[in-house]
């Protein structure tokens, strides 16, 4: 099992490290959420490799299962990573309608020598184009 | 009164902030409020004056929230700080009833008279406080309270506002090593009471380390060179304000928190080598400024900072006797300076001029007001018998003790500084009062009324009696308030007017007559011909600031540089690659075996992933994330953890329809993926993306094999079915035993859903017309759909309840339960649209988790009531109809998890769905 386990997240954590590193918002959000999972998969990892679920029936050898405490904190995380997604989700849907495209903001210094009238004139236009 | 001591001292300071609350609260026009706010004055005065009756008792504590923590309001009701407690409440009382009818009918008067209020509060705070962080709350305060009074007179405009940002912003940076001195002193001390500190030994280096912390706040506070300028700048304010604040009071909480300071840091042997210099800079540069100035207001705001410079230098000799000198001179000047700027206001007020180029010859015009200002300006120049000369030649005596160097600095500076102050107050007086008028103002000058002659008659009464009266000054007042401050018992010659002649009363007749001298020869002569020569000091400051703001511009432009991406990338490596260093055990750590299914599961996984990073249509990579989703789900089943499978697979149905709802939403053309140029870095991606999953994925086998103790699964285990009642031991850990935990974990998954509503709401400003609006287009009638959702819905709420209740013996519980409401929900926007949903449910979605939350809670606080520590849950039996059934209020603690998390998701759902499609169909292909 450890042997999957780490292939597993090997191959969550490398697609999700490339996708967040995307150009474009859409795909990091994607990663986002692979590195969640592989992140859960530590975490679940750190509780030991039990052969029985966490909980109690009379006559289970004990030291057959599961380490509860890591189980109750990733699943808190699961649900609070859905939150996040969620939450980058919304982040998206505002920015692509409001620049009318869905790369990643350019650096500051790429606007020197504007003001930031301009720069606001310009995105309200685009927002306007938008809908 | 004795054991309501610490409610009087509360009183005490918070008299005048309650009076201010009224006036703001009653809007009360000018009269009025300064009839409440010297009300209130009158009676701090008569508190400080009933506790000091009382006799010395040291700290008393009002409100003790975390002692440990050094959280609590505690007071010194020791002789010196009530006797500066009186002096701040009595002239307050005499200058907020002068303005009173100084701002008469001025529309901002009552506004002013609340700020000058409250600021009265801050001060006497400051002088009371016991604990060294409400002192320095209460410091801050007072410069809070100066920075909107500095800026009141809304005349001034720009000007107003720069000289009270000036004074805030030097002011609060002295501030911040005095915060740092005091944490040093508390870490250090064990005690964070001034009165107890003022009894400890601190080692000589250690009192030298907090001088130079607590000496930048005295400096700027009580505006010494080189951070002088700011008080002069701060002459904008209206003239009550600068009697109170600029003169008598604030400026002096820098002396005052040397005065307390000196038993504990007094034994530096920098104390007088740091204190000296300064004093004596800005002793002479004061006085020389001031002989400078036209205006007669800025003539006595640099004679201000003259004196606060004599009273620095007079400390800075050290030694018990100079620092009963000093007491001396800070009463005597708060009390001559603030008569004087109250008699520049009335000059100003009768002659609508402070030119002394403009003024002259008003002693004619004001014969009442040229009395007082030769009272209160012969105070000032130390003219026997006024209390300012019994303050002088004390000061004069003390220096003379000192050793040679400082003897020689301090009288030169002092003998100095006041031939400079003689020569100012003598043209003050004479080329204001005597002489010819020079204006047209000046000839038809009125007398002042005399409700505001009133308070500078009693200062100048106060100045002229304390000569005559000096025995009882020492006795009732000068020698308890010195020992309370020194800490030490005083053998010192009684104070008097006449000691027989000594050298102090020669070098006063010195000073005295060259200064006057001084003055008659220059006349008029070099008036303001000082300006403009150097930079000022406002210019400087000014110029200094822009200049940090250019700097941060460059910070900005140098470190804004890259791409967003490339910051990523730079933590990425920082954080991840440190985990490479595990990689080489990661071959010894593997066991090398894989089960036929685990197998299947990770050659799945790859594919999906592959296929994920290949695909270019939108619907399907959010598919393939979610088929992602449910591999991992199946890793979950295979490490026994049924809970967090079944939480895995909701979570990746609700994920699927959000990423859906959320293209939905997107422009077309965003969706239509304008073109982007070839990605140069997708090697350097790549690299970096292998490398951060061997060092993640080395973390597996390292984690896996660490020694653990099982101690956490034999509690949890015992503990369970015993005191939690509950076999999921998952379960019990998230309702019981970590609910603290899981009630923050509850409210970050409500922030983060409901930001994103508000996020979405604020950018659409959708409200329930849009709804309305767009009912007509949705809301689809029959159907497959809905037919179907008629079917599962009436099945899935009891549904979400078995898995609640069962959750606490078998997986499910609130989460999961929450997450397959949030699901049904779901059906039910998709099937008949949110205007009917929202119509048809009692109560809306936040409206929801806002019970959940108040259901967890109320478990929790049920716990504290029966005195067990916050969320204790606890059991029962209930007998209801001869049946017995069990209950646990971890139930109730769940089912608020259950509410917390569908009402945040279907929040969510809402606003996701109800925000506007885009206009092309073809693009979700």
């Amino acid at each position: 099992m450890t042997s999957a386990l780490t292939l597993a997240v090997a191959l969550l954590t490398g697609a999700g490290v490339y996708l967040v590193l995307s150009r474009r918002i859409f795909p990091a959000i994607l990663g986002f959420s692979l590195l969640a999972h592989a992140a859960h998969l530590v975490v679940l990892a750190s509780g030991g490799l039990a052969t029985k679920a966490p909980i109690v029936v009379p006559g289970t050898a004990r030291n057959l299962q599961a380490d509860p405490v890591p189980q109750a904190f990733v699943l808190t995380a699961i649900v609070i990573s859905m939150t996040v997604t969620v939450y980058l989700l919304a982040v998206f849907v505002v920015s692509s309608r409001q620049t009318g495209s869905d790369r990643v903001a350019q650096p500051l210094a790429d606007d020197s020598g504007r003001n930031e009238d301009e720069v606001a004139a310009e995105l309200g236009g685009q927002e306007g184009s938008g809908r | 009164m004795s054991d309501s001591a610490p409610l009087w001292a509360a009183l005490l300071v918070l008299a005048p902030a309650l009076a201010a609350g009224v006036i703001v609260a009653g809007r009360l026009p000018a009269r009025r409020a300064a009839l409440a706010a010297a009300a209130s004055s009158l009676a701090s005065l008569a508190v400080a004056l009933g506790l000091l009756l009382e006799g010395p008792r040291g700290a008393v504590s009002t409100w003790s929230w975390a002692p440990d923590l050094f959280v609590e309001v505690t007071w010194r009701l020791d002789t010196a700080p009530l006797a500066l407690a009186v002096l701040v409440a009595g002239i307050g009382a005499l200058v907020l009833q002068y303005a009173g009818v100084y701002f008469g009918s001025s529309a901002d008067g009552g506004r002013i008279l609340a700020l000058l209020a409250a600021f009265e509060t801050a001060m006497l705070g400051l002088v009371l406080a016991d604990n060294l962080f409400l002192l320095y709350i209460f410091w801050e305060l007072t410069g809070i309270c100066s920075f909107f009074l500095i800026s009141s007179d809304r005349s001034k405009g720009e000007k107003g506002q720069r000289a009270a940002s000036q004074a805030l912003l030097v002011t609060v940076a002295g501030g911040l090593p005095l915060l740092i001195a005091i944490v040093y002193l508390v870490s250090h001390t064990g005690t964070a009471s001034l009165d107890l500190l003022m009894t400890m030994e601190l080692a000589p280096s250690l009192q030298t380390a907090l001088l130079a912390l607590v000496l930048p706040a005295v400096v700027t506070k009580s505006a010494q060179v080189p951070t002088h300028f700011w008080l002069p700048g701060a002459m904008t304010a209206p003239t009550p304000v600068s009697a109170y604040l600029h003169s008598a009071t604030m400026v002096k909480a820098g002396i005052i928190l040397l005065l307390y300071f000196y038993p504990i840091l007094g034994g530096s042997p920098w104390w007088t080598w740091s204190l000296l210099p300064v004093g004596a800079a800005t002793c002479l540069w004061g006085s020389w400024r001031a002989l400078g100035e036209s205006d007669i207001k800025l003539l006595m705001a640099w004679s201000t900072v003259s004196q606060l410079g004599l009273l620095t230098l007079t400390i800075g000799l050290g030694t018990d006797v100079a620092i009963r000198a000093a007491v001396l001179h800070l009463f005597a000047h708060a009390v001559f300076k603030a008569g004087l700027f109250l008699t520049v206001g009335l000059i100003d007020h009768s002659a609508y001029t402070r030119s002394l180029l403009e003024l002259g010859g008003l002693r004619h015009r004001a014969p009442l007001l040229a009395l007082l200002a030769a009272i209160l300006s012969g105070s000032m120049a130390g003219i026997p018998p006024l209390a300012g000369f019994l303050s002088k030649e004390l000061i004069l005596k003390k220096a003379m003790l000192a050793d040679l160097w400082v003897h020689g600095v301090a009288i030169g500076a002092i003998v100095l500084g006041s031939i400079g102050t003689v020569a100012y107050s003598s043209r003050f007086f004479f080329e204001v009062f005597a002489g010819k008028p020079r204006s047209r103002q000046a000839e038809t000058a009125h007398a002042p009324p005399l409700a505001l002659v009133l308070a500078p008659a009693l200062l100048a009464a106060l100045t002229l009696l304390a000569g005559p009266f000096a025995r009882w000054v020492d006795l009732w007042f000068l020698e308890p308030v010195a020992m309370s401050i020194v800490q030490a018992p005083l053998e010192v010659k009684p104070l008097s007017l006449w000691y027989g002649i000594n050298a102090a009363l020669v070098l006063s007749v010195v000073i005295a007559t060259v200064g006057y001298l001084t003055d008659r020869l220059l006349g008029l002569r070099f008036i303001d011909s000082r300006r403009g020569r150097w930079p000022s000091g406002p210019e400087i400051f000014e110029s200094l600031l822009e200049g940090s703001r250019r700097l941060g511009e460059i910070f900005v432009r140098v470190l804004t540089a890259a791409p967003p991406r490339a910051y990523l990338a730079l933590a990425l490596a920082c954080g991840l690659l440190p985990g490479l260093l595990l990689v080489q055990d990661v071959p010894r750590a593997l066991d090398g075996s894989f089960s036929a299914a685990s197998l299947v599961l990770v050659a799945v996984l790859a594919v999906l992933l592959g296929a994920l990073l290949q695909a270019q249509a939108w619907l399907a990579r959010v598919l393939l994330l979610t088929a992602v989703g449910f591999a991992v789900a199946m890793l979950f089943r295979r490490m026994n953890g049924p809970d967090l499978m079944l939480t895995q697979l909701l979570v990746e149905i609700l994920l699927t329809i959000f990423f859906a709802l959320a293209l939905r939403a997107v422009p077309g053309r965003v969706r239509h993926l304008e073109p982007i140029a070839p990605d140069r870095w997708r090697m350097g991606r790549a690299l970096l993306a292998g490398a951060s999953a061997l060092a993640v994925a080395a973390l597996v086998p390292a984690v896996v094999q660490a020694p653990r103790s099982d101690q956490v699964v034999t509690y949890a285990r015992e503990v369970a079915p015993e005191v939690a009642k509950g076999a999921n031991m998952v379960n019990v850990v998230l309702t019981d035993l970590r609910s603290l935990d899981t009630l923050m974990e509850t409210l970050v998954v409500l922030l983060g859903t409901l930001g994103a509503v508000g996020l979405l709401r604020g950018f659409e400003r959708a409200d329930r017309t849009r709804f309305r609006r767009r009912e007509g287009e949705r809301a689809p009638e029959g159907g497959l759909l809905p037919g179907m959702a008629k079917v599962i819905l009436p099945v899935s709420i009891p549904f979400a309840l078995v898995l609640l209740i069962k959750g606490h013996n078998a997986p499910g519980g609130g989460f999961v339960a929450g997450l397959s409401l949030g699901v049904t929900a779901m059906l039910a926007l998709v099937a008949f649209g949110p205007e009917t949903v929202c119509r048809r449910m009692p109560i809306s979605f936040s409206g929801i988790a806002i019970v959940g939350i108040f259901a967890m809670l109320g478990g929790g606080l049920a716990g504290l009531l029966g005195g067990q520590s916050f969320l204790t849950q606890f059991h029962g039996q209930i007998h209801l109809l001869g049946a017995s059934m069990k209950w646990h209020s971890t139930l109730l603690f769940d089912i608020g998890v259950m509410l917390a998390v569908a009402g945040g998701v279907g929040a969510a759902e809402v606003t996701l769905w109800s925000s506007p499609a885009s206009q092309s169909r073809e693009a979700l292909r």
